[in-house]
């Protein structure tokens, strides 16, 4: 089960770069993969080209055996090659966090006229993204209150299409399979 | 390249001298006065002792290339009236790690000691490169350099920190302060001390201040009010701390400057005022109606949409380097056309091809080109290629100086450079894959290697990569008669090669060799030349120690050193580096535990 889970997020088409997702999926060698796009971005260019850095640096022995790390081979200045890998490790931490056009997913609440969305990637964690649901759905929330209804559970709908309840994995799994989410009605919950 | 200062012993004469020596030797100064290239005043220091004797005396810049070959106190003694002095140790493969740190950890002090005792009176300029200073070294100079002491300039320096630049600073009545790619002592930063702050509070002679290597935080308001009362200040270079919008400052109270370092090129975090484009574009544009602005470097932190702001000022621009800015050909393509009078362009093969390609479209005048990885490993994206090398050979005919990294490379593509370049002096290529061969036909580069060396008479420093057989040394000693230095690294089948590296190049002063299949025949078919050598650097190769004993006992005045590269790991045999140079003053003192003198 677990390895089938593995294989299915490496295969799965997604916005993000490579190893932003989570640190397990490096793959092996992420510029043959995104190379196809000539005319990208210079941050995804940059992002990518320096992203073999650290990664071969690091795991020099799981990508490329058969080229170990030369010493002093490319002939570049060991403040230069610092300078741009220092640049790539931020770019690439600063773009786990912001968004590349934010993960809206649809948040959907029964007995509510009209869908919201929220950006997961604006919330750091659980606790969070429930008091923005609750600031989202305040009125829905305090008129079933008022039917009786006191409690809801959050749950979402993940790459599956599975419904699952909101809380189990850790959050940047969450975030990475949440598609929808939806807010359930204490009675329907059980 | 100049030659290294050879002492030769005079030759013996009767000891009586007439009077009319001395007449002769008034006239000799008079007229050695005028001699300014180094080559020149060598040969004429040979012609006889009295030659010797007027030229030393009136040598104005001394340049030891090798401060472990002759000693501060022999210079001192022949060059009493040296004005500057360039002063070089570490060899260049130093630079990638090769070298063990502390390998000539004090090299430096005999040379502090001797300026601060004052065997150099006249010393007006002090150029180091390549040495270990420490914080001690600059305090010992400070205090005791003479009082006509104005320049000096740190070039890929290291061991000071910001408390020797205080001590620089607070002392000497700078002209020029150049700290230039140094990898200065790390500091915590309630360690650090602001230096720009220990200039003295008058107005200053400044002329030329340069930090962009350095790592910490820079007091602004101190920069501003220096800038501000260095009224002859020419070149500016600022580190990436500081913001666009101080550099904008800066440049308003600086408005005759030739040379600017622009930092970070972007605006501060939390924003900056008077930064719309407009705005910056003006700060550019006064810069162009004083008509001094030729040379920009910088941009350690880039923000991709002032970029462009710069497009005011290129027409003026003789050098440009965008060597730490990761500009994409979009980019460059929006200011490159300007820079028709560009002499020296530095970029990051973010560029790519096509980048290259506008460049030799708009940059006729172009003479030295450096194309520098941005992702500097073997198996990085290919960013340039063989068609960015052809266009520029096609469009920048006048070409003297290339360095091209690359992932793949043809003969073809160096072929043609070797024909539409004949000003070529200098051909560095590195392929960054170790021994990749033609990327289209498959064979080894042996044949465009060959033909920079055959048809680019002027060629005076070559760097080879990719894969090599002994044919592409062969042309190399067939052909490069005036080749003086010569890097080599994974290359070859042989001895024989080196073999004719060592008997065709008859004017080798410089040869870096690492991990190539050489060994001792190789080593010792050059044992006619090596005195002629400034060094000679091979690593990696199958030399014994037997064959470095053959040499060392051969040359007597070589120093024969062999170095254990990484001292941590016990090496049982062979030799793992050799770095061999002439000396006049013996092998040196003081020698770490993993070098070896024979």
């Amino acid at each position: 089960m677990e390895m089938d889970a593995e294989n299915l997020s490496a295969t799965e088409l997604r916005l993000g770069l490579p190893g932003s997702s989570s640190s397990d999926d490096l793959p092996k060698k992420p510029s043959t993969s995104t190379s196809a796009g000539a005319k990208r971005s210079l941050d995804d260019t940059k992002s990518e080209a320096s992203g073999t850095g650290p990664a071969a640096v690091d795991d020099h022995d799981a990508t490329t055996p058969a080229k170990a790390q030369v010493v002093g081979w490319p002939p570049v200045r060991a403040y230069r090659k610092n300078t741009f890998q220092a640049a790539a490790a931020k770019k690439a931490e600063q773009q786990q966090q912001q968004s590349q056009g934010g993960l809206y997913v649809k948040v959907s609440m029964d007995g509510a006229p009209y869908l919201r969305k929220v950006d997961l990637r604006m919330y750091k964690g659980y606790r969070e993204l429930r008091e923005a649901l609750d600031a989202l759905f305040t009125k829905s929330i305090s008129a079933a209150a008022e039917a009786g209804d006191r409690q809801y559970a959050v749950a979402y709908e993940d790459k599956d299409g599975d419904l699952m309840l909101v809380g189990d994995v850790p959050w940047d799994m969450f975030i990475s399979s949440c598609k929808k989410l939806r807010i359930m009605k204490g009675s329907e919950a059980r | 390249m100049s030659e290294e200062d050879e002492d030769q012993p005079p030759p013996k004469r009767p000891t009586a001298s007439p009077p009319a020596d001395q007449v002769l030797d008034n006239v000799l100064e008079t007229v050695l006065q005028f001699l300014d290239a180094p080559r020149d005043r060598s040969a004429a220091s040979l012609v006889c002792r009295s030659w010797h004797r007027a030229e030393s005396a009136t040598r104005d810049s001394v340049a030891v290339r090798n401060i472990l070959a002759a000693s501060a106190a022999r210079t001192a003694r022949r060059f009493p009236n040296a004005r500057s002095l360039l002063l070089k140790a570490r060899p260049r493969f130093a630079d990638f790690n090769l070298l063990p740190p502390g390998w000539a950890a004090s090299a430096f002090r005999p040379w502090a000691v001797a300026v601060a005792s004052g065997a150099f009176p006249a010393l007006t300029a002090l150029y180091l490169k390549r040495i270990p200073v420490t914080d001690a070294d600059l305090d010992l100079l400070a205090g005791s350099l003479p009082a006509t002491f104005l320049d000096l300039t740190l070039h890929l320096c290291d061991g000071f920190s910001s408390h020797g630049l205080a001590s620089i600073a607070s002392h000497c009545r700078l002209r020029v302060l150049d700290v230039v790619e140094c990898d200065m002592a790390e500091e915590e930063e309630q360690e650090v001390v602001d230096w720009v702050a220990k200039f003295p509070p008058e107005p200053t002679n400044l002329e030329s201040l340069s930090f962009e290597c350095y790592a910490y935080l820079v007091d602004f308001a101190a920069l501003e009010a220096l800038v501000a009362r260095s009224p002859r200040l020419s070149r500016l270079g600022v580190n990436q701390h500081v913001s666009l919008g101080q550099l904008r400052r800066l440049m308003a109270h600086a408005p005759r400057l030739t040379r600017l370092g622009t930092g970070s090129f972007r605006p501060a975090d939390g924003g900056e005022e008077g930064l719309n484009f407009g705005e910056v574009v003006t700060s550019f544009a006064s810069a162009v109606r004083a008509r001094t602005l030729v040379s920009l470097s910088g941009f350690r932190d880039h923000a991709q949409e002032y970029l462009p702001t710069i497009a005011v000022v290129c027409a003026n621009l003789k050098n440009l380097d965008l060597s730490y800015a990761p500009v994409t050909p979009n980019q460059i393509v929006m200011f490159i056309g300007q820079c028709y009078n560009l002499e020296t362009l530095l970029v990051l093969d973010s560029v790519r091809d096509e980048g290259l390609q506008t460049v030799a479209i708009s940059c006729k005048k172009l003479q030295s080109l450096r194309v520098l990885p941005l992702d500097a490993h073997e198996d990085a994206e290919e960013l340039v290629s063989e068609v960015g090398l052809s266009a520029i050979s096609r469009g920048c005919r006048g070409l003297r100086s290339i360095l091209y990294f690359c992932q793949r490379m043809t003969n073809a593509a160096v072929i043609a450079m070797s024909q539409n370049c004949p000003e070529l002096k200098v051909f560095r290529l590195c392929i960054m894959g170790r021994h990749r061969p033609d990327s289209v036909t498959g064979e080894p580069m042996d044949e465009g290697f060959g033909a920079i060396v055959r048809n680019c008479s002027k060629l005076t420093r070559l760097s080879t990569s990719g894969h090599l057989t002994d044919r592409a040394f062969e042309y190399i000693g067939k052909y490069g008669k005036s080749l003086r230095t010569l890097s080599v690294a994974f290359a070859g089948d042989s001895d024989l090669a080196l073999q004719h590296i060592l008997e065709g190049c008859s004017k080798l002063e410089k040869l870096e060799i690492r991990d190539c299949p050489f060994g001792d025949a190789g080593l010792l078919s050059g044992m006619h030349h090596f005195y002629n050598m400034r060094f000679v650097w091979m690593s990696g190769c199958n030399l014994t120690l037997q064959g470095c004993k053959d040499v060392a006992r051969s040359l007597p005045r070589m120093v024969v050193e062999l170095v254990n590269g990484q001292p941590e790991n016990k090496r049982a045999e062979g030799v793992d580096i050799l770095y061999m140079y002439r000396s006049l003053d013996g092998p040196r003192e003081d020698i770490p535990p993993f070098v070896k003198i024979l």
